[in-house]
């Protein structure tokens, strides 16, 4: 996982491990609000993803292909799902996909849809 | 001469000034914007709309007749391409374009003006899809390039339809983002 690090220049890198030459490892208040600010830009991204998620499945109701009842019950099997992307909790979600067994419109295509986005974001952002 | 004959001089238009035959004395001429010595316009010592009005707008900061007139940023945009992400990017316009078509990019930095040059740049996000992402500190610019983002936020965004203002603060040899919506 990666952590923050700076070099005596100031510079701030968020890495698995110390970059060459002179990085340490931030601590303290810095620590905290570098965090903080790292799980605003978690939560934008999360709520980014779950509106363009949300056009995609009602640009497919409108035009047809899924029905309400259809949307509504992928919206209430997926809500612990969304609200943890939603809030920037990419980690937590990609354990409750892993878990969730498919049903409905989230069928295996949409499934592995869904955590390939999560792991790639894991992949680049933790 | 009497008092009629002083007020009715002060009431001269322009025109019957220049068809006086004794017009001895420094006024300012009107019709060319320049002073007049003896009848003769003093080139160089009047308000000449070349140099104090270069942009010849009514109403802007060089405007002789509004000298605090409507703020307005001079010269060319500049667009720039973001093929890939961006350190140490040289601008030279005071405003610029971003354009990207691939995907969302990065700015780790941008040069530094010179020490006395307070430069401020508008940025302009010109990609209906990918957004302009501006780097906290990034160890990959030089240090006097960097940006310095609020809250110390990894990156922020700007979206189409958004404009980002930074100005250089020599203080902390750094970049400031005005807060982007």
């Amino acid at each position: 996982m990666r952590q923050f690090y700076t070099d005596s220049t100031g510079a701030i890198a968020f890495e698995t491990a110390a970059p060459t030459p002179d990085y340490a490892l931030i601590t303290g208040t810095l620590r905290d609000s570098l965090w903080d600010a790292k799980y605003n830009e978690r939560s934008e991204d999360g709520q980014r993803y779950y509106h363009e998620s949300q056009r995609s499945l009602y640009i497919s109701f409108i035009s047809g292909t899924y029905t309400f009842t259809e949307v509504k019950d992928y919206e209430t099997y997926t809500a612990n799902l969304a609200d943890e992307i939603f809030k920037g909790n990419w980690l937590t979600a990609q354990d409750t996909c892993d878990n969730l067994s498919t049903s409905g419109i989230f069928d295996a295509t949409k499934k592995a849809e869904i955590k390939s986005d999560i792991d790639n974001y894991i992949l680049n952002n933790y | 001469m009497e008092v009629n004959d002083i007020l009715k001089l002060i009431s001269l238009t322009q025109t019957e000034i220049n068809a006086l035959s004794d017009n001895v004395g420094l006024y300012f001429n009107s019709t060319t914007g320049k002073l007049n010595l003896n009848g003769t316009d003093m080139n160089s010592q009047g308000m000449d709309a070349t140099i104090y009005d270069p942009n010849n707008v009514q109403d802007d900061a060089f405007d002789y007749e509004n000298f605090l007139g409507t703020f307005q940023l001079t010269g060319t945009a500049q667009t720039v391409s973001m093929s890939s992400d961006r350190d140490n990017l040289s601008i030279t316009a005071n405003i610029v374009n971003l354009t990207t078509s691939s995907q969302d990019r990065r700015i780790t930095g941008i040069v530094a003006p010179p020490t006395g040059v307070n430069r401020v740049i508008f940025f302009y996000n010109q990609s209906s899809q990918y957004r302009i992402k501006f780097v906290h500190q990034s160890g990959s610019s030089n240090a006097a390039n960097r940006i310095v983002l609020r809250g110390q936020a990894g990156t922020r965004n700007l979206l189409q339809f958004q404009m980002a203002v930074l100005s250089y603060n020599h203080l902390l040899n750094r970049w400031y983002v005005s807060r982007i919506g």
